[in-house]
């Protein structure tokens, strides 16, 4: 497969029946994918199966399809109606699912823990701790844009939401952010001074 | 040009600035605009430095999934020999509609009183709805409020409610095992009894309010477009009755501690968290040196606010440090006492997110 194909012509060649353009594309992108999946779910049996179906529904469909000169994009709305879908439940079903509420919060945490202890590095974790104090929309605006480097308006599609709630959403997000970080910056600072007068 | 006037949160919200931090695009305008407008570099690097480090964190926080094993199965089913297309996409159809939804499509057929909440679900929800709901399942209780004085209502499990002016409360006549739900509409105050096995449910209007043992009001008018829970003791969730939402329930739920508030939107469906109006400290003052602060550095003052009201209160350390306040704690609110603190040090603070955030320079 020639890598340097852009992605209108990659896809162009997978609509017409390529299923090595197809494999190009699931190369391509399955790391994205599923780091922004992860920020919509942290059941990774669930995530898996959501990128499955999708891309199993993107095969079949495929003469059906529009158009796209952007996949990455194409593929993080696609993902995220995907698992909403997934997620409609009956009214009273809600009530159930609140009973593990607690306990998934305590797992997200615990595990969000041992990551921090494999990285070592101080001043991720540190940032990764930031992240945490954020809320989970926050968080995926966060993601999106620093992340993937996506726009204010490819954003706004992807999550429905007004690009005025985005930016609000992003300039809560900097107020907790920022301050932890610039407790950051001076430590670092302090600790440059330190190995300075220590040599 | 824009840039000009840029300050850090407005280059952290440009798309291309954006871009050139993380993929280094349009490296050369960026570093001509800097050359030429060299009061705005120290913006652009904090900008940058910040991304940077977001993308570096958010790196570390990857799933690994199987990927080979996906692509195996999806290889597998896209390799069968297809059938003409009409058939496909047939029995795509049969195998898509689970047994439930079937069921669902069934019932309401049959059940007119619960046609109407089906095709309701993702707008309002009242206590009408739920209450019918609630009607099918088990004989219901309802008190209702018609005086001006509060109304105190004890359940069976030696919880109980004060109930507002015009609210009313429908509850089982006898709990079901494993849960207690009961169903407001208006302004109540409660106090549950402790049972960590059988979780008490405030239904009202769309919010679920989930608790093990606590003390809380909810303010649910079906008239307003907003819906309160006040935390006092314990810990509380909150919840949103939603179909649309993704499956993650951190993305409909809120933990609430005390002093905290849940605030829900009705009209956009905004779920927020914020500091009750009067935060009440959550365990009193005690001895003398709790009260008489003497020369204490400003940090030492701000962690004990912070363990008497229970309030997170973030702040830069190393920068408050230096700085050293002489006070004594009487009856002032928390936010008197942080009024004082911060024109003392010449900080200032606010709420986020129901956090406290102090900024501040620091003190020499």
């Amino acid at each position: 497969m020639n890598t340097s194909l852009t992605d209108t012509e990659l896809w162009k060649a997978f609509k017409t029946g390529d299923n090595i353009a197809f494999q190009e594309i699931y190369e391509r992108y399955f790391k994205v994918l599923s780091s922004y999946g992860y920020r919509l779910t942290k059941d990774k049996l669930l995530l898996e199966d959501a990128i499955h179906d999708l891309f199993l529904e993107l095969w079949r469909r495929r003469d059906y399809l529009t158009e796209v000169d952007n996949i990455k994009f194409y593929l993080f709305r696609a993902l995220r109606n995907q698992m909403s879908r997934s997620a409609k439940k009956d009214l009273f079903e809600d009530s159930e699912d609140i009973n593990d509420f607690l306990d998934h919060l305590v797992t997200i945490s615990s595990e969000q823990e041992s990551i921090n202890q494999e990285s070592g590095d101080l001043q991720t974790t540190k940032v990764l701790k930031a992240l945490d104090n954020l809320s989970r929309r926050q968080r995926e605006v966060i993601h999106l844009r620093f992340y993937h480097g996506l726009s204010l308006d490819e954003i706004a599609q992807i999550t429905g939401l007004t690009k005025q709630v985005i930016s609000n959403l992003q300039y809560k997000s900097y107020a907790v952010l920022r301050l932890t970080l610039k407790a950051l910056a001076s430590f670092f600072l302090f600790l440059s001074d330190y190995v300075l007068i220590m040599r | 040009m824009k840039y000009k006037y840029f300050n850090t949160n407005d280059f952290l919200g440009d798309d291309l600035l954006i871009r050139w931090a993380l993929f280094n695009e349009s490296d050369a305008f960026w570093q001509q605009f800097m050359e030429m407008n060299p009061d705005r570099k120290e913006f652009i690097d904090e900008a940058k430095q910040l991304i940077l480090q977001i993308h570096l964190a958010e790196n570390k926080a990857n799933p690994s999934l199987n990927k080979e094993e996906i692509w195996a199965r999806l290889k597998e089913q896209i390799d069968k020999p297809e059938e003409s297309k009409t058939e496909l996409l047939r029995e795509r159809k049969v195998f898509r509609f689970p047994v439930w939804q079937w069921a669902a499509s069934i019932s309401v057929i049959i059940g007119l009183s619960t046609y109407f909440l089906f095709f309701r679900t993702d707008k309002k929800i009242d206590y009408q709805d739920l209450t019918s709901i609630a009607k099918d399942r088990y004989q219901l209780i309802e008190k209702i409020n018609t005086g001006d004085s509060p109304l105190k209502v004890m359940l069976e499990d030696s919880s109980f409610i004060v109930l507002g002016k015009n609210s009313k409360i429908s509850y089982p006549v006898h709990f079901q095992t494993g849960k207690r739900e009961v169903y407001l509409s208006g302004e109540a105050f409660f106090e549950v009894a402790r049972n960590a096995k059988k979780p008490f449910y405030v239904y009202s209007n769309e919010l679920i309010t989930r608790v093990l043992g606590t003390s809380f009001t909810i303010k649910a008018n079906e008239s307003e477009d907003k819906i309160t829970v006040d935390v006092k003791t314990g810990k509380v969730s909150v919840f949103k009755h939603n179909k649309i939402n993704l499956i993650d329930p951190e993305t409909r739920g809120l933990v609430l501690l005390p002093n905290q508030k849940a605030l829900f939107d009705r009209a956009n469906e905004n779920l927020d968290r914020r500091l009750v109006e009067i935060p009440m400290p959550v365990k009193p003052l005690t001895g003398r040196e709790r009260k008489y602060f003497e020369d204490v550095p400003a940090t030492y003052l701000l962690s004990t606010l912070e363990n008497t009201y229970g309030i997170k209160i973030i702040y830069n350390e190393e920068a408050l440090s230096k700085c050293v306040i002489t006070t004594t704690l009487n009856n002032e609110s928390l936010y008197e006492i942080l009024d004082v603190v911060c024109n003392t040090i010449g900080a200032t603070y606010k709420e986020v997110d129901a956090q406290i955030i102090i900024e501040s320079n620091g003190c020499r």
